[in-house]
């Protein structure tokens, strides 16, 4: 049987989310073939400056070259497949196997290895063929690295699509346009479906169903705003704003494209987090911004009100927030979720503050909000795993669609709280798996 | 760090009883009465990555003043809050109490290990805690709590009880 199969115009079979077998055509077909994004440029500013990545399940070491660019190696030894690197950073001159002293160069070629006399000279640095493999492409967007295990394919930015303008405006808002990613991230692990985290993330209805009791805790707890002291009140404008009334959260506009990516507008209305709120630290941002790009241009920067920027498949920006997201499918039931936040080049320090405690208060395991999503999650893969239905639906507010004016078109929007992004995200699934056999 | 052992016993053992206290409520989900203890200008810190470092600067597995602690005590208490239902059932054992300072609050190290059974899961943490304390015997309120977790710089699943 065709996969394709597996997903109609309404409807997702269940094994897509409970089938180990499908998982594993996904990792090889899926997170094997397109664009991941697996560091940031700030992450590695020297020449040998290294970090550790994952592309689907494999471990990458993405390494700074002596000519500036950027190489993506797979972390394992020639010779024995040895773990190679277990620091998660760092700065060296060569990659040493801990188990033989095999030794590579920053590009992954054999640098030396002892006992050489023992070997032929297919064995031998600089052989062909006996120095890490090389993750085929790596392209950079603005500072963000992504790679493709695929020799060939659409470039990353025919993939990122209308969705390289979430990334644009991230950059934009730093009024050097130079951002700096902050080291401390966020690992949260959940024993559910990778895909279940972007399906959730622009999804509409949920808010103020599962978020019921941060939004009823924040409403109903009487504190004064002048005692919140660590976070000037964010955390509670945001557990406020998922309490939005059904009518209003139908207003937020969902945009989503074939290429499986999709937005949802803002939804902060009111508090330190609205888009018109200014208070000082605000106000001495824009003018910093202001004077780093005109006035009409900062006006511009500042007026994207989108929340969550889904690139597909794990990929997720928060540009008005400073904050991305990547999700890692671990196993068809287990996925991790990194956050991670970025201080603005040219911004007041307290602007980077505030990214630190939004990313805190949202997805932290400790988080009053996504713990809950967390929940959610893992409820429908024990309620899959257990057989309890064969199709999951994604039908909602199918027949309300329209081309999206603000991406030219290039996008289908809905000004309803549709499952719109699903059916996007089920659209881009298709194109990569629809045709393997099962 | 030598300890200092000029601490009398009384406070050693007063301040043992009060960090047996917050455990207990934790425990028993008195959740209110663990705020109590916490005084007005209390922060609670969850550093992230294995390292302490002053939590105004990046963000953190939890940072929150007592504000923000009264919105999480609500929260814990709430029927809707899905993370907490079924209620999860913890063990938090206190060990290694030492006082590492007398001034200008009291500083105290202690170890926790703590065990969550939960909807047929079990978490286990162990952490480092440093707790810093106004006030005397009897009176303690807890000016600054930080807990070191043992894989503050691993991946972690969801965290809905206190430490």
């Amino acid at each position: 049987m065709k996969l394709s199969h597996l997903v109609k115009d309404r409807k997702i079979h269940h094994r897509l989310y409970s089938d180990p077998e499908i998982f594993e055509l996904e990792m090889e077909h899926i997170f094997g073939r397109i664009w991941l994004f697996i560091a940031h440029e700030s992450q590695l500013p020297e020449k040998g400056d290294f970090c550790l990545a994952r592309m689907g399940r494999t471990e990458v070491l993405v390494v700074r070259q002596k000519d500036g660019g950027i190489k993506v190696l797979k972390n394992s030894c020639s010779h024995r497949g040895t773990r190679l690197c277990a620091a998660p950073h760092g700065h060296t001159g060569a990659f040493v196997c801990p188990y033989h002293n095999w030794a590579f160069n920053l590009d992954g070629s054999l640098k030396a290895l002892p006992h050489a006399q023992s070997y032929d000279d297919k064995v031998c640095p600089g052989a062909a063929d006996m120095g890490l493999a090389e993750i085929p492409r790596v392209a950079v967007y603005r500072g963000f690295i992504f790679a493709s295990m695929a020799a060939a394919g659409p470039s990353l930015e025919a993939h990122l699509g209308p969705l390289a303008a979430a990334i644009d405006n991230l950059v934009e808002r730093a009024p050097n346009s130079e951002l700096t990613i902050c080291r401390q991230k966020t690992s949260l692990v959940y024993q559910g479906n990778w895909k279940f985290h972007h399906e959730n993330a622009n999804d509409t209805i949920h808010p103020s169903i599962v978020h019921e009791s941060s939004v009823n805790s924040a409403r109903t707890t009487p504190v004064d705003m002048a005692d919140f002291r660590a976070d000037n009140g964010q955390t509670k404008g945001m557990m406020l704003a998922n309490g939005l009334p059904p009518q209003d959260w139908a207003k937020i506009s969902l945009s989503g494209s074939e290429l499986g990516h999709s937005f949802m507008g803002g939804f902060y209305r009111s508090g330190l987090l609205s888009s018109a709120h200014e208070d000082d630290v605000a106000k001495a941002y824009r003018t910093a911004l202001e004077k780093a790009k005109g006035k009409q241009k900062a006006s511009d920067i500042l007026a994207m009100d989108r929340f969550n920027n889904l690139i597909w498949p794990n990929f997720n920006v928060n540009a008005q927030f400073h904050q991305i997201r990547v999700v890692h499918p671990l196993r068809h039931n287990r996925t991790l979720v990194e956050g991670y936040c970025f201080r603005l080049g040219g911004a007041p320090d307290e602007i980077f503050r505030r990214a630190s405690r939004f990313l805190t208060a949202l997805v932290s395991p400790t988080s009053m909000i996504f713990g809950d999503d967390m929940e959610i999650f893992e409820r429908v893969q024990k309620g899959l795993g257990s057989d309890g239905i064969e199709w999951l639906d994604m039908s909602r507010g199918l027949s309300m669609e329209a081309p999206d004016d603000s991406t030219d078109g290039q996008m289908i929007a809905s000004e309803t709280a549709s499952e719109l992004p699903i059916r996007s995200q089920m659209q881009a699934w298709t194109q990569y798996m629809g045709d393997l056999e099962i | 760090m030598s300890p200092d052992t000029s601490f009398d016993l009384e406070l050693q053992e007063a301040v043992r009883q009060f960090l047996y206290l917050e455990a207990r409520l934790l425990d028993s989900r008195d959740w209110t009465g663990w705020l109590d203890l916490f005084d007005e200008s209390a922060t609670y810190f969850i550093p992230l990555g294995g390292e302490d470092y002053d939590p105004e600067t990046g963000p953190a597995l939890l940072y929150e003043d007592k504000a923000l602690l009264r919105l999480r005590v609500t929260r814990l208490g709430h029927p809707r809050a899905y993370a907490l239902d079924p209620q999860p059932v913890t063990t938090h054992a206190i060990t290694n109490v030492s006082l590492a300072r007398k001034k200008p609050n009291l500083e105290v190290s202690s170890l926790l290990s703590f065990h969550q059974f939960r909807d047929g899961e079990e978490l286990f943490l162990t952490a480092r805690l440093r707790h810093l304390l106004a006030g005397g015997p009897g009176a303690f309120k807890i000016l600054r709590k930080t807990v070191f977790l043992t894989n503050a710089g691993g991946w972690h699943s969801v965290m809905s009880v206190p430490l």
